[in-house]
């Protein structure tokens, strides 16, 4: 019989949720509260010196059809019997604690894989902005386009003609800071060193948690008396 | 920190203004805050507050540049200008400190800032285009002075 409405195992199937010969698990709520017990009552047998609570585990498995498992119970009420019971406790055991350690191998895991890309983008030699930024020719201490942050200003960053490019500082459109390729041309009137207009190469942003460090090593390169 | 005396003679002209203002020197003033890059050769200072215009100033031994708002490089001078030129430098940073400030922006590629003065004259304007705009939709903010004169 369909219900329309209703679907999946509590059609067709048993009262308790699903066909077979275990009407009390396969899924259902009650299944599992049924399952919580037995787990109860398998514990209670490892010390109980009656058997009592192993014939009744073993009862019940029997009646959810789960012989092997009745089984294993019943040799729970004979001396030693305990010991059977043990892989089927321990591997409970060990599901439960697969379930709490899942999060936290998952946020781990996530570092482990942020770390890995950082360092594949480092040895490819990062994005585009950061490779025009490290780069000899066009960087942030070339001697064409350098920014004083990194005490190299670059000849074509200086100004004071119709065409300016360089680096310089700015804003992406999140509002983070850090550096540009800045091309500007024209000159004010009133002060030659300012372009009338300005355009940003696109994709050139560095942010400063890259740019700053970077600079950090120029820097101390020049005071070591190299070329950064 | 001991600063490079192409940075100092900067600074102290920077000074010299604030002087006349009656504020606190510019390194010893609580209105700035030292950028973390900030070194012997380079001295970059952020002005930041809600009511005021935010800047910043950089100092190098090439010369000075300010980002005024939105505007990059708003004001950008070469240590030569410095030196042959100290009155009007230390006339723009009166300007900057003094002046009722107007900010006009069309979109996110134009800016213009106002400078006024007591009299509500304008007195300097700085304009910022960093790609093509429409003359639609402007946005306006406008500022007291930091100091009064």
């Amino acid at each position: 019989m369909r219900i329309p409405g209703l679907s999946g195992s509590t059609q067709d199937g048993a009262y308790f949720g699903s066909s077979g010969s275990d009407a009390f698990s396969g899924g259902s709520s009650t299944g599992a509260t049924l399952d919580y017990i037995q787990e109860a009552i398998d514990w209670i047998g490892v010390f109980d010196p009656t058997g009592i609570a192993d014939f009744t585990n073993g009862t019940l498995f029997t009646i959810r059809g789960d012989y092997k498992n009745a089984a294993i119970s019943y040799a729970g009420v004979l001396p030693g019997g305990d010991l059977l019971k043990a892989g089927r406790l321990g591997a409970k055991m060990a599901a439960r604690a697969s379930l709490i350690a899942m999060p936290i191998l998952v946020k781990e895991g996530k570092k482990v894989y942020n770390a890995i890309q950082a360092g594949r983008r480092a040895a490819k030699g990062g994005t585009f902005g950061e490779k025009l930024f490290l780069s000899e020719k066009f960087g942030i201490t070339s001697t064409k386009f350098g920014n004083s942050a990194a005490f190299a200003k670059g000849t074509l960053n200086e100004g004071g003609g119709w065409f300016k490019a360089g680096w310089s500082t700015g804003q992406n459109a999140a509002g983070q800071w850090g550096y540009k390729f800045r091309i500007g041309i024209g000159s004010s009137v009133t002060n030659p060193n300012v372009a009338k207009y300005h355009m940003y190469l696109p994709k050139s942003f560095v942010p400063n948690s890259f740019a700053n460090p970077s600079i950090q090593v120029k820097r101390s390169l020049f005071n070591l008396g190299l070329k950064p | 920190m001991e600063f490079i005396i192409e940075i100092k003679e900067q600074i102290n002209l920077i000074n010299e203004v604030l002087i006349d203002l009656k504020q606190s020197l510019l390194l010893d003033n609580q209105d700035f805050i030292l950028d973390e890059m900030t070194a012997e050769r380079y001295l970059k200072l952020k002005y930041i507050s809600p009511n005021h215009i935010n800047f910043i100033i950089t100092i190098t031994p090439f010369g000075t540049n300010i980002d005024v708002d939105r505007a990059m490089e708003a004001y950008d001078v070469g240590k030569e200008y410095v030196n042959n030129n100290k009155t009007d430098y230390k006339a723009f940073f009166l300007t900057l400190f003094t002046s009722r400030i107007k900010v006009e922006y069309f979109g996110s590629n134009y800016t213009k800032i106002y400078f006024y003065d007591d009299s509500g004259t304008c007195i300097k304007t700085l304009k910022f285009v960093t790609g093509l705009y429409l003359k639609i939709g402007c946005k306006i903010k406008e500022y007291s002075p930091i100091y009064t004169k």
